[in-house]
């Protein structure tokens, strides 16, 4: 056992433990900090990196494609490891199995040696990150860095009390010191302001986050044009693909064929703001519409059989063939060449853009910019200086040595070359799982190196979804009751909306399911959003 | 197998050909009710993608059978380790918890015992009101174990219910028995060793069965409390396996990552692996569970 433990010791701990609840984790969050003084915050300066040209340049809203990997990548640091020093504890999570522990991991130990420093990786795997994360909060003894997710309550008190405002190191040009971090673009880092200040780094998404995506080998083989002009086409594009007698359905997930529908109806990304008041897209006029139309798909059989009893099997019955169209995250594209393309001669897969509901142009909802954000425990000036020198080595771009390692890990264990690209191998494919995409990230870039010839078709759908995109305007805003009770809130919703598709329900009863949604605490959110917006616009 | 014999039971009346043939149907399917599942995950784990993927992760026997799944979660020695952790929190938790809960229920079965009374109160409290998540991790931290497997194994090594169970068990023992051995001269000790456990081989047997399932299947308590990877056990790595199972949302996607068996061949693998130890053990207990679980069940 570790400590000596005395009576006395076992007694202050278990009569304390309630008291320590209130002291421990939030300390003394001092004096509310006004919503105003976010407006004041400089946010970091955005300077994008010119070391590499891509093969096919993006914007802001379009990532760079690359065809191929540069033979000669820059070196990201030629002055050797940055973050020279102690050890640096990070609490984070993971979507990914687990990696293998660092004594037996090639690639976290290159990882640490071109950083200069020992990366310790507390990781939980994402369903149980909200659990673990009061209780290490509470415990005092925090990480030196933490993912904080959005659904964390109380955080503008917790991350006064207890992390560490960067703004004197990354604030305005305060940044240059930080080449790749700056690289990061602003809308990211909006999600880090608190209290006044820059509380933590960003994990950079790309803002054409989803792709409805489409079996382009199915269409081909039946004949069918996938570039559907409004609903009408869509349905009938969906009909023609249906064939129940082998099994083979147009759609799977009704909920996300719901917002697809909604993107041509131009509901908005989940709030609308016209000069400062705010409408959810749950009270949008439209919304009933749309919930109509996706019942006409269920009604007409176009849906799976199973596409209202389970969860997370979209995917899947999509890498199949069991559905034809699906609505996934946009890094799913390369992932299902990965694992699908093998078994299926021919397997080809594109994305489809929502047309306008009756013709004309659609609208496409953008991803969040941050998936999350890395807050620092407050600790002296030159250990911050070091974890921001690691985390900017962590941000390093695509074309550096630094991101091939990072991405792809070490040559001849990670990963052989073809040509210049990093082909990982199966040990590479367990040992890169260490989830260094949720400390922080470079901008996302689009590249596959097993299949290059995807890449123009992905950069493509990225610059006709930029044409359309719609922002979410509550993003870097905070509701405190969104965060504490919308996300139960909304699952209810979630049921209702699904009840009604499947016709358990009638349309009509969405507009009492919307009133009570309003006044349980919708009208709440609103207020507490408006109230944050106008703080920080007026 | 032996040729059934009929045998008539004094006060039955002996049922029809076609009502036992009826009988044996019920039973056959509730059989395979049970095994079809078992024998589908063990079929899924040997079942290359392609199978897996067109019977949408329920397959049933493998067409090309291939140990992609198991190669690919034994890589990097996660499992292998993780069984171990899991094997020795299990091993010598279930002793260090028997040890408490029979000495514990022991001393709480003999009446006159020293703080008899209030230590029963103490246990039937904590039976009734269980500490929180954060007073758990309070105490755990302010004793030094977080990161050790110790905090694995102490917060759950004396289980109210069982020792409860074990009492019943003791209390039912002849209290002429241990007397006639007190009068031979035993102590405590001595009687407990000697007397009380030979006779109560089944209830620990059944109670030491809880205490090595439960162990096993543990995984909230690594969880928050074991930092590093490296010392999880094998719930904790088949739950983020598992977990990993939830589709990918807008902008929530990792990026880079190799070909992979399909999750559910993944998932099913690391099933098999994380029941066959309680499999091997199990035939092993089965005798005194026969008559372990009998225990209390003709009381008044």
């Amino acid at each position: 056992m570790g400590a000596h433990v005395t009576r006395r010791d076992l007694l202050r701990t278990s009569l304390g433990a309630a008291a320590g609840l209130a002291l421990t984790a939030c300390g003394d969050g001092g004096p509310a900090i006004p919503l105003a003084d976010n407006a004041k915050v400089r946010l970091p300066e955005y300077i994008p990196y010119q070391g590499i040209t891509p093969d096919l340049p993006g914007t802001l809203e379009v990532l760079d494609g690359h065809l191929h990997y540069p033979a000669e990548p820059v070196t990201a640091f030629p002055g050797g490891p940055p973050a020279k020093g102690p050890a640096i504890s990070i609490m984070t999570m993971t979507f990914s199995p687990v990696p293998p522990p660092i004594e037996r991991n090639t690639y976290w130990q290159a990882l640490n040696r071109s950083l200069g420093t020992k990366l310790r990786l507390e990781i939980a795997p994402i369903a149980d990150y909200p659990s673990k994360f009061p209780v290490i909060i509470a415990g005092g003894d925090l990480p030196d860095a933490m993912a904080v997710r959005q659904e964390i309550p109380q955080r503008p008190a917790m991350l006064n009390a207890l992390f560490q405002d960067l703004s004197e190191h990354l604030s305005g040009s305060a940044i240059h010191e930080y080449p790749y971090l700056a690289n990061l673009p602003t809308a990211s880092w909006r999600t880090t302001v608190y209290n006044g200040g820059i509380y933590g780094l960003p994990m950079p998404r790309a803002s054409v986050g989803s792709v409805m995506f489409y079996r382009a080998d199915r269409m081909r083989e039946k004949s069918l044009d996938p570039n559907v002009r409004d609903f009408r086409e869509f349905r009938q594009l969906c009909t023609e693909l249906n064939d129940p007698r082998r099994s083979r359905y147009a759609l799977g997930d009704p909920l996300t064929t719901l917002y697809f529908v909604l993107e041509m109806l131009g509901v908005p990304n989940q709030w609308r703001e016209t000069q400062g008041r705010f409408t959810s897209w749950l009270e949008d006029e439209r919304l009933p519409q749309g919930l109509d139309a996706v019942r006409q798909l269920a009604q007409a059989g176009l849906l799976h059989p199973d596409a209202f009893s389970v969860a997370g099997k979209f995917k899947d019955w999509f890498g199949s063939g069991q559905i034809a169209i699906h609505y996934d995250g946009n890094a799913a594209w390369n992932d299902f060449y990965r694992r699908y393309a093998q078994d299926t001669p021919g397997f080809a897969i594109d994305g489809m853009l929502a047309p306008g509901f009756d013709g004309g142009p659609g609208t496409h909802w953008t991803g969040a910019s941050s998936f999350a954000m890395l807050a620092f425990k407050k600790a002296p000036r030159e250990r911050i200086r070091q974890l921001l020198r690691a985390c900017n080595a962590l941000a390093a771009p695509f074309g550096t040595d630094a991101y091939k390692l990072r991405k792809y890990g070490v040559e001849g264990v990670d990963h052989e070359l073809n040509g210049a690209d990093p082909i990982l191998t199966p040990t590479g494919g367990v040992e890169t799982t260490v989830p260094t995409i949720f400390i922080t990230d470079s901008p996302m870039s689009l590249y596959f190196p097993e299949n290059p010839d995807v890449v123009p078709a992905q950069h493509a759908f990225q610059k006709r979804a930029a044409e359309v995109l719609v922002r979410d305007p509550s993003e870097g805003l905070y509701s405190e009751t969104d965060v504490t009770v919308g996300g139960p809130l909304m699952e209810t919703m979630r049921n209702e909306l699904k009840a009604i598709m499947q016709g358990r329900k009638s349309v009509s009863s969405w507009t009492h399911t919307m009133r009570s949604w309003r006044r349980e605490s919708g009208d709440r959110i609103r207020s507490e959003y408006e109230r944050y917006w106008e703080s920080i616009n007026r | 197998m032996s040729t059934a014999t009929h045998i008539d039971i004094p006060g039955q009346t002996p049922s029809s050909a076609p009502w036992r043939a009826a009988k044996s149907v019920i039973l056959l399917i509730c059989c395979l009710l049970v095994a079809v599942p078992f024998f589908s995950i063990i079929a899924t784990s040997l079942a290359d993608t392609r199978q897996v993927t067109e019977a949408g992760g329920f397959v049933l026997w493998p067409d090309r059978p291939t140990l992609d799944a198991y190669q690919a979660i034994l890589a990097g020695g996660l499992v292998s380790q993780a069984l171990t952790v899991s094997v020795g929190v299990t091993a010598v938790g279930t002793a260090l918890a028997l040890l408490s809960s029979v000495t514990l229920a022991y001393g709480l079965s003999r009446p006159g015992t020293f703080g008899h009374r209030p230590t029963l109160m103490i246990l039937l409290f904590s039976l009734l009101f269980t500490p929180g998540v954060i007073p758990s991790y309070l105490l755990i931290k302010q004793l030094g174990l977080i990161n050790s497997y110790w905090s694995l194994i102490l917060p759950t090594m004396v289980n109210a219910f069982n020792v409860i169970v074990l009492r019943s068990f003791f209390l039912s023992i002849p209290r002429d028995l241990i007397d006639a051995a007190r009068i031979d001269g035993a102590s405590a000790g001595q009687i407990l060793r000697s007397v009380v456990v030979p006779l109560s081989r089944a209830a620990i047997a059944v109670v030491g069965l809880f205490y090595a399932v439960s162990y096993w299947n543990a995984f909230f308590n690594a969880m928050l409390y074991m930092n590093e990877s490296a010392k999880w056990p094998m719930q904790l790595v088949l739950r983020t396996y598992v977990v990993n199972n939830s589709a990918i949302g807008p902008g929530e996607a990792a990026v880079a990552g190799a070909t992979l068996p399909p999750s559910q061949a993944l998932q099913a693998a690391i099933l098999v692996l994380s029941i066959v130890p309680i499999l091997i053990v199990y035939p092993f207990l089965q005798r005194h569970l026969r008559k372990g679980v009998m225990i209390g069940a003709v009381k008044g």
